[in-house]
Formats: structure tokens, sequence, C-alpha cells
């Protein structure tokens, strides 16, 4: 067994070495959808990143009635103690965004004179979880808590992360089928290469048939050398993403300040760099079997 | 070893190759099929080991009816026998010594014990000094000795050689026909497909098979 891999290793690479124009043909190819695949991958999980950095400070604010009387405040804040998304919560009295507010535009701070009241309501500053801190789970808090007595407004800012998740599917989208069309492509190419080498090497199959050899021992050199197309592939692609990578973060780095783009625009992580060398060893042997099958009956 | 019932091989309907085939040849036997060009011996061979199908008719070998064979069992049947073929089909981009060592390859028999067997039958054969050449590199008689080699380094229950001293000269072809005698006593049954008399000449315990034009014309 171990021999015949070692076989299938070593027939596999002299063959990929005497057929280098067809096989860096198929390379390319795989090296283009790996490319995309990646170019892709960095992009989702960056904004993965922004997304994460910005929900860890999410904020609810509720907004209470006029005159809540004293029991039914203290109602309200035992039942905003059970909630399960709730961490801390501080309540602001009127006075206290009164103030804030003066604080934060000393220009205005005639402002609440000439209207004659105090406008601000009170209100409660709630920290949620971080197990909480989904756009789907601020929402439905939201809803509950509008849903309680005393409460007459609930603001949270989402918006911003709603907008870039709603680009992120989107962009999952485009690139599922992008990647899909270039894969698709990939493997086809690669069972076409195949496919010519077995011809070129047909009357050597067959009499590799004739003297005994089973499928799998003929097979073999041909899927070694499709998955080594991939797997080399895989490498140069990683390559080439990690220089791209790089040329976009000195870019950034020029335009933003230095820590904002290096700290926000990462790489890859090493699970996805071998996920890439494997799907593109994947895909050429895919593309190998395919071809290779044909040739083997008998 | 092989039974043949009344077996038919047309390649297209208006010419047969074999017409209405039916023997038994023995294990242990040295059986020559000899007749002149276009008689019908290579596909007689073609049909034991599976090359072809008969068009009609049954054969048997090892009592196990060949057509009915399922392909994944193709590879053993061929394994268990040694084939000498007209044109040699020797791989040209693989070694001598590799071009013969490629069936224990298949087998799985450890390196060190395959180098000294195909090292020994090269020399059996008299071409072991071109052994890290190429087939192309060599003369037709080489090649055919190369052949050889390779069909008998597996000790097979079946020769099978097909016009094997085509290419040689009579010296040498008496030789390997001293190698297949020696084969055959150890216990291979041999069918060897020839148009030279002087070559069954050489055996003194054997069966020929004479055909002519697809024919049994003499069996005995
Ligand atoms: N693949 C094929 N397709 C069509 N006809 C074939 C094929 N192989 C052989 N034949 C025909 O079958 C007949 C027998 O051929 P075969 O090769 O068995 O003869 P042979 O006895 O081996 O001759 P030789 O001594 O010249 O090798 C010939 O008439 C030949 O033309
Ligand atoms: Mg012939």
């Amino acid at each position: 067994m171990l021999r015949a891999i070692r076989y299938f290793l070593r027939e596999g690479w002299s063959s990929l070495w005497h057929n280098k124009g067809a096989n860096l043909l198929s390379i390319a190819i795989i090296i283009v959808s790996l490319y995309v695949l990646g170019v892709f991958l960095v992009l989702s999980t960056n904004f993965n990143h922004i997304i994460e950095r910005w929900s860890e400070d999410v904020q609810v604010n509720i907004f209470l009635d006029e005159n809540l009387s004293e029991p039914a405040l203290l109602y309200l804040q035992e039942r905003l103690s059970i909630l399960p998304e709730i961490g801390e919560f501080i309540y602001i009295s009127k006075q206290e965004a009164l103030q804030r507010f003066q604080i934060l535009f000393p220009s205005l701070q005639t402002l609440p004179d000439e209207i004659g009241e105090n406008p601000f309501p009170s209100s409660y500053e709630l920290k949620i979880k971080k197990e909480y801190q989904t756009i789907d789970g601020v929402r439905g808090l939201a809803s509950r808590l509008k849903s309680l007595d005393g409460v007459k407004e609930v603001s949270y800012d989402l918006q911003w992360i709603e907008r870039l998740s709603t680009v992120m599917k989107l962009l999952r989208v485009i690139g599922i089928f992008l990647v899909g069309v270039l894969v698709f492509s990939a493997v086809s190419t690669t069972a076409n290469v195949i496919k010519l080498l077995a011809y070129a090497r047909k009357d050597e199959i067959d009499i590799m048939k004739l003297v005994g050899a089973s499928s799998w021992f003929i097979k073999g050199p041909f899927l070694v050398e499709g998955m080594l197309q991939g797997f080399i592939a895989g490498i140069i692609s990683i390559g080439l993403l990690y220089l791209s990578y790089r040329l976009v973060a000195y870019y950034l780095a020029l335009s933003y300040n230095l820590l904002f783009g290096f700290l926000l625009f990462t790489f890859l992580p090493l699970e996805y760099w071998l996920g890439i060398i494997g799907g593109g060893t994947l895909v050429g042997l895919i593309g190998s079997s395919i071809s290779i099958r044909k040739f083997l009956r008998y | 070893m092989i039974q043949m019932f009344n077996v038919f091989k047309n390649y297209d309907p208006m010419s047969p190759a074999l017409i209405d085939i039916s023997l038994h040849i023995r294990k242990g036997e040295f059986v020559f099929v000899s007749g002149p060009s276009g008689a019908g011996k290579t596909t007689f061979l073609k049909l034991i080991y599976r090359e072809e199908l008969p068009t009609r008719g049954h054969i048997l070998v090892n009592r196990r009816n060949i057509a009915k064979l399922p392909p994944s069992k193709i590879p053993y049947l061929r394994r268990s026998m040694g084939i000498v073929f007209q044109d040699f089909k020797l791989l040209n981009n693989k070694t001598i010594f590799d071009n013969v060592s490629f069936v224990l390859k298949i087998l799985g028999v450890p390196i060190a014990i395959t180098k000294k067997k195909v090292f020994n039958m090269l020399r059996m054969v008299d071409i072991h000094h071109k052994m890290k050449s190429f087939p192309p590199q060599l003369s037709g008689g080489e090649q055919q000795r190369v052949a050889i080699a390779r069909a008998l380094i597996n000790d097979p229950a079946l020769l099978l050689a097909d016009e094997p001293t085509g290419n040689l000269d009579p010296e040498l072809s008496m030789e390997i026909m001293r190698l297949f005698e020696e084969a055959n006593q150890k216990g291979t049954t041999v069918v060897v497909a020839t148009h030279n008399p002087a070559l069954i000449g050489c055996i003194s315990n054997k069966r020929v098979i004479m055909l002519d034009k697809g024919r049994i014309v003499k069996y005995y």
C-alpha cells in the first residue's frame, strides 16, 4: 500500500514535470478560482471582524414616560434586571440627561431655559451581554422592552451594522456564484488536461492492463498528478493572496491612520489556508478522476 | 486449464478469424498453435487472455467462463498468466529493468526480491547489460527477449507466447525454447503460437494445434 502510494507520487510528479505546458494551464485556472475564493474569504472575515467590534458596545436606551410613579419605576427596574440579555443598566434622571446635554453642547446651554422646562425624558442605559449582541437578538429585545409599562421609546444604534450585514449577504451570494463558476471551470480544465495526457499515454495504459495492472494501479499516477496540480495551485494562490493583502493593508495604513488599518484589516486564519490548499487538491482530484475513468474500461 | 466449446470469432461478419474451435488444453501441457499467417493464432491467444470475446461459444480458463468475468477480475486473470505479445508491447518510457519489474510491482513483491529476480531473469535471456536502456534503443530481437523476460518473471501458471522467436536467430531461439521447457517442467502450462516448424521440432513432449483460415486442420 505504502509502496503503491510512493509509486503513484513518483509517477505523478514525473508526468507533471514532463508535461509542464498542459499542466501549467490547469494550475493557472485553479489559481484564479482559488484566488477569487480567497479574496471573498478575506473580505468576509474582515467584515465579520468589523461587525463584531461594533456590536461590542451595542447600547440600548429606553426612554420613560413622563411622571412615572415611584412603584412603577421600581417595578420596571425589576423587570429589567430579570431580562437575560441585559448586563448592567443605569438610570438617568431628567436632571442628569439635561446636564449631559449641556456638557456635550456648551453652546446650546441656554436652550432648555428658553423652552422653559426640561425637555429630556428620564431613561435607562442598558448594556447588552456579549452573547446576545446579534442584530436579531437586539431587535427582539427592543420590541419586548417597548411593550413594558412606562416605556415610551426604545432606541438602539444598529443601522450601520445592519447595512454592513446586508452588504455581506450580497457579497456572499456573489462570491458563492463566482467561485462556483470558477471551480467548475477549474475542474473541467483539469479533467481535460488529464484526458489529453491519458490519450497521449493510451498505449501505455493498454499495456498495463494487458499485464494485469488493476485500474487503481493505472489510475493512481493520474489522480496524483491532478492532485499535485491543485496542491501547487493552492500554495501559489495563498502566496498571491498574501501579497495582495500586504499591498492593500499598506495603502489602508497610508490613507487612514496606521493603527486603524493595521488592526482592522487581517489576513485569513490558518484553517482557511489549509482549506484553500485542500480545496485546490480536491478540484484536481475530481477533475482527474472524471477524465481517467473511461480509459480504464476493460 | 483451457477449454473451448464451439468458439467462433468474427472481427467482421464477412471474414471469420476463428471457426468452430473446440479443444481442451490440460494443466502442464506444452502446446504449439501453428499455421500460416492470418490463420488465427493471435486471435486464439487473445481470446484466452480476454482481450477479445468470442462471437459465439464458450471459453473456460481454470474452469471459469471468462466471458462472464467481471471487469474488476480481469487483472487477476492476467496476473496468473505470462504473455509474450507478437508486437512485444513494452513501455517505451520505462527502462528495460522497469518494464520487467513492473509485473512484480503490480503483485506487490518487495523491492529487494524484485531486484534479484529481475536481474536473474534478464541474465537468462542475455539482455542484462541493457538493463538501463529504453526499449526504442534496443534491436527487435533484444526487445523480444525483454518481452519474454517479462512474461516469465512471475512464474505464471500459464504462458502464452505469440511468435516469441520471430526476431531471433536459430541459436537464440533454441535457448528461449529451453527456457520455456524449463518453466513447463516446473509446472507452467505453455502455449506457443508460431508458423515456424523448426521451433516445434525443439520440443519433444508436446501437442500441436494446426490452424488454417480459422479452422483446426490438425490436432495431435
Ligand atoms: N482487430 C482486428 N480487426 C479485424 N480483423 C482482424 C483483427 N485482428 C485480426 N484480424 C483478422 O483475423 C484473421 C486472423 O488474424 P490473426 O492475427 O489471428 O492471425 P495470425 O495467425 O496471428 O497471423 P500472423 O501469423 O500473421 O500473426 C486475419 O484475417 C486478420 O486480418
Ligand atoms: Mg499473429
